[in-house]
């Protein structure tokens, strides 16, 4: 029987039913998007910070209609359910891991601004040697180094949000937005599309998860209606009412 | 040599009169396959409404009403009603002797399971 087993099951169809309803892949997607749109604001004159600045209130707006729509539509659809306490420890673990994958993200991006450091610089021309770049080595691994420090930290942060959380397709998303800047690196230098190709990968990556999320949300549409407690006297063999 | 049949076990030489069998120690309102399944989602989670455990349950809304009810008189769940506007809403949790019932008798399954052979 597995008894164990079977709660682990109950665990993780409890978990899946709360928070898999695609809502969170769109408001990622939205996120991966604005790499794909600053990168070409910013050459239309608004500057890399007010560009970025205006992505700000896009996020904030998108977070809104996303908290709106998971009370509005999917509550009623899903029920409410408070988590026991092994799904409020496995979140505040996954938020503890992520706090320092992050801050170490951060730290290092901070640090190598403007000084690449050695073995990543060796791994970059590697790399670019491996994709077949010959062109201005210094410059070239100078974006590579970028690059790869962007993906291992994504490529990280994703595999432990899959882990904790259980959605095996964070670990896809993670791969996709790793190597995103390398190809978009690699578009830039042999194909020359504009802005590191950013608008491209991250484009297309955007586009992959937002559409992963309207699926996962039709589906979910789809398959529950809006219930509501009560039952009618066909329904209860014993005459007695729910609630 | 009278030869006599146990009326309770069936058996024919009464041997095992004394062993009752270990599916008799039970608990019979847990094992029925509605009501532990409920029961299994409701100790993974803090509470839950109606209309989340019928959906991970598929149970219509009578037979879950139904279900709930036996538990809540047996005392191993709490219903906590109120009005949503004027709509009913009833949050479903696990009381302390409902969790222990249940941890007994998974612990009383694993024992009868680890002790079939094979």
């Amino acid at each position: 029987m597995g008894e164990d087993l079977e709660i682990r099951q109950a665990e993780r169809k409890v978990f899946s039913s709360v928070f898999d309803d695609g809502l969170w892949d769109m408001l990622v997607g939205s996120v991966v998007l604005m790499f794909a749109v600053i990168p070409p604001l910013s050459r239309l004159g608004l500057g890399d910070f007010w560009s970025s600045a205006m992505m700000v209130p896009v996020f904030a707006i998108t977070y809104l209609i996303v908290r709106v729509v998971r009370k509005r539509v999917v509550a009623p659809r899903i029920g409410l359910v408070k988590l026991g306490q092994t799904h409020r420890s496995r979140l505040m673990r996954f938020n503890v891991v992520m706090m320092v994958v992050l801050t170490v993200g951060l730290i290092l991006g901070l640090i190598s601004a403007g000084n690449i450091d050695r073995p990543l610089l060796s791994l970059a021309r590697q790399v670019l040697a491996l994709l077949g770049v010959n062109s201005d080595l210094s410059m070239d691994a100078r974006g590579m180094v970028y690059s790869l420090r962007f993906g291992m930290t994504v490529l990280i942060a994703f595999s432990v949000a899959a882990f904790f959380l259980g959605f095996r397709r964070l670990y896809i998303y993670g791969v996709m937005l790793a190597v995103s800047p390398l190809v978009g690196e690699w578009l830039y230098r042999n194909a020359g599309v504009p802005h590191h190709g950013f608008p491209v990968t991250f484009g297309i990556s955007a586009a992959v998860i937002i559409a992963a999320g309207l699926i996962t949300f039709a589906r979910l549409m789809r398959e529950t209606s809006i219930a509501s407690e009560g039952l009618s006297a066909q329904e209860a063999p014993d005459g007695r009412r729910a609630g | 040599m009278v030869d006599v049949q146990d009326e309770r076990t069936g058996s024919r030489d009464g041997a095992d009169r004394t062993e009752p069998h270990p599916l008799s120690n039970i608990d019979q309102l847990i094992h029925a396959p509605a009501r532990l399944m409920l029961l299994t989602y409701l100790y993974v989670v803090e509470s839950a409404d109606f209309v989340f455990l019928k959906r991970m349950t598929g149970l219509s809304w009578g037979n879950l009403s139904t279900h709930l009810s036996k538990l809540e008189e047996a005392g191993y769940v709490a219903l906590d009603k109120e009005f949503r506007g004027k709509k009913p809403h009833t949050m479903v949790s696990l009381t302390e002797h409902g969790r222990t019932a249940f941890s007994e008798y998974r612990s009383r399954m694993q024992e009868i399971l680890d002790g079939l052979p094979g």
